[in-house]
């Protein structure tokens, strides 16, 4: 059959393809840009879950781009983790395309409180923008997960960070552009030191599909050059992922975009540069990475400690609460990165379910951080006291998605937790242990204090008067499907947990 | 060694103009100037990277039936970095309205100067 031939790069394909589609049909019909955008969205989620039994099947999915067989072609190469991480990103962007609606939209009258502060920012003719770099943003980050090609990798990493960068500065104002502005000077040279990192690597292999780099790096008779290479795109993707002494563009990007965009950037973008990270390692370098990266994975391995320690505590200090998200990130992204460096297999189940975890609770904390900014316009935490009066659902949310975020019992937070100690435990790395530990307790201090705040004190001196009641519906399920989607990950740990063990079994192996 | 420096000369430019194009980034507080910098990053690996597939006297890379196989030039390089070159200048637009955008607000498009004007 034609059709199923090319079912790897159906879901990357249908939302390029209504990216497009969307300027053009908003000039006759306003408003259907974002049922447009979320139909999309639904059909790649259904055709990425589709790509799951045959992957089961098989291991792995290969497809070539115009039929130019690897190693001379464009590879997609969609492995179990790949798809996952398919999964993962088309339905937070489908619960974060829903949340938009109303979001990016004017109040429906003169005197109507609701979204004031996003709807004189989002001029009308902004939304098409809005939903189609959406699209390619999503359609991107797949794109970038399912490739087998280390320079079609790089690609959708631009790709990925021209619309994180123009979606960040999309409301126009002065902070909003300042921040866009700090990320992408950031972000810019590391993508050329990516691009370094490629052509040193290219220049002494001479191919670019990640599984014949594993085999000719582990051949190669310059190992000083796949080492330099191998230290210049740590660093390159370090920084997209936000990695310790290189977040500084992160706080104040996410923290100044529109909610349903930070959502995506804490919970998927800089996830990007983590997979990649990881992609690179266990592929392209898999030999030079299994017996002699000690150096470098011990430099990555404290960053990351001290990425936890430092973002908790920055966390704490902050008194805007979007911002305090943002630097939960950085320790988050800590965690992740630990339990990579320590290069044992039950730590980087523990870190990549951890992406999981991360993902789903900091989309619900910030689609919270957007309700409460759009019914309220208040921003710092003070502010928050006695919220739950007046948005009980949101704050419920807020305390669920917590609860996984400091990782009580039985929530996703804590088996993260639980794979990435006995990770650092079984290698010897007690010290590691105990960061993560000592970590848990800082994030329980500045997430509790929040719920604290919303649920058991008074609202001081008369804020939240005005304020009518909860958000819309098409705002508060979106969150809520985001808070209950956090709480069963922790109860189907037992189905996720056993194929994704296999998946990172055959990391292991190169495959 | 300056044999070894003349034998390698595209990687030593390369990595120079790569320096230059990072000192502009980081030292310069002119949002323009950054830009510059940027520009002048990327074309350093740009070149880096054509350089790589550079062969004296190589050919174009067609073949030609019946003529005999002439060494040729790696094409492969130039297709990759016809594509950064994409990247690059959407890049540096995006990156130039962001600086109008600035401008707007601070009036200036110096970062210390916009950074004054604010205390």
């Amino acid at each position: 059959m034609e059709l199923s031939q090319h079912v790897a790069i159906y879901p990357i394909v249908t939302l390029l393809f209504v990216a497009v589609l969307i300027p053009i049909v908003t000039l006759r019909k306003k408003n259907w840009d974002m049922p447009l955008a979320g139909l999309a969205l639904l059909l790649s989620l259904v055709l990425s879950a589709l790509l799951v039994p045959r992957i089961r099947a098989t291991g792995y999915l290969s497809y070539h781009l115009g039929s130019w067989e690897p190693p001379f072609g464009i590879e997609i190469r969609i492995d179990f983790l790949g798809a996952l991480m398919m999964i993962l990103i088309s339905a937070i962007c489908l619960i974060a395309v829903v949340y938009s609606k109303r979001y990016v939209a004017p109040g429906r009258s003169e005197g109507d409180k609701t979204f004031f502060f996003y709807a004189e920012q989002m001029e009308k003719g902004k939304r098409p923008v809005y939903y189609s770099l959406f699209l390619v943003l999503c359609a991107s980050m797949l794109g970038f997960v399912a490739s087998g090609d280390i320079f079609n990798m790089f690609v959708f990493l631009e790709l990925k960070a021209i619309c994180s960068y123009a979606l960040v500065a999309i409301p126009g104002t002065r902070l909003p552009v300042r921040a866009a502005i700090k990320y992408m000077l950031m972000s810019v040279p590391a993508a050329m030191l990516v691009l370094l990192a490629i052509g040193l690597l290219y220049s002494v292999t001479g191919t670019l599909n990640l599984a014949d780099l594993a085999e000719r790096t582990a051949s190669s008779d310059y190992a000083q050059v796949v080492t330099i290479s191998y230290v210049i795109l740590i660093v390159g993707f370090a920084v997209k992922a936000a990695v310790f002494p290189l977040h500084i563009w992160l706080p104040d990007a996410h923290s100044k975009a529109p909610s349903p965009i930070s959502a995506l950037l804490s919970a998927l973008v800089v996830k990007m540069g983590l997979f990649g990270i990881i992609r690179v390692s266990y592929s392209a370098y898999g030999t030079y990475f299994h017996s002699d990266a000690n150096f470098v994975l011990n430099i990555v391995m404290w960053a990351a400690a001290i990425a936890i320690v430092y973002g908790a505590i920055m966390a704490i200090r902050q008194r805007e609460f979007k911002l305090m998200m943002a630097y939960g990130t950085v320790m988050n992204i800590g965690y992740i990165v630990l339990g990579f460096a320590l290069r044992d297999q039950t730590a980087l189940l523990g870190s990549m379910y951890h992406v999981m975890v991360h993902a789903l609770a900091k989309a619900c904390f910030f689609l919270c951080a957007g309700l409460i900014i759009s019914r309220s316009g208040y921003q710092t935490i003070d502010d928050l006291k006695g919220a739950s009066r007046k948005m009980p659902l949101t704050c419920a949310a807020f305390a669920l998605a917590s609860l996984a975020i400091v990782g009580i019992p039985p929530t996703s937070g804590f088996i993260s937790k639980w794979y990435l100690i006995s990770g650092c435990l079984s290698t010897g790395n007690i010290f590691m242990g105990a960061i993560i530990l000592a970590g848990s307790v800082m994030a329980a201090v500045y997430c509790f204090r929040v719920v604290y705040y919303m649920f058991f004190l008074p609202p001081s001196n008369g804020l939240w008067e005005e304020v009518t009641g909860e958000g819309p519906a098409s705002m508060v399920v979106p969150t809520w499907v985001l808070a209950a989607a956090t709480l069963a990950l922790g109860f189907v740990s037992s189905w996720v947990l056993p194929p994704l063990r296999d998946a990172i079994a055959s990391l292991q192996l190169g495959a | 060694m300056l044999n070894a420096l003349l034998d390698n000369l595209n990687y030593v430019v390369a990595m120079i103009l790569f320096c230059i194009g990072f000192y502009t980034v980081i030292m310069r507080s002119n949002l323009l100037k950054k830009i510059i910098g940027l520009t002048i990053m990327q074309v350093a690996v740009f070149f880096f990277l054509v350089s790589i597939g550079y062969l004296a006297d190589g050919e174009a890379p067609t073949v030609i039936p019946g003529a005999p196989p002439a060494p040729m030039v790696n094409p492969l390089p130039q297709a990759m970095i016809l594509t950064a070159i994409v990247i690059s200048v959407s890049t540096t637009a995006l990156f130039l309205s962001l600086a109008l955008k600035f401008y707007e607000h601070h009036g200036t498009v110096d970062l210390d100067k916009a950074k004054e004007d604010r205390q």
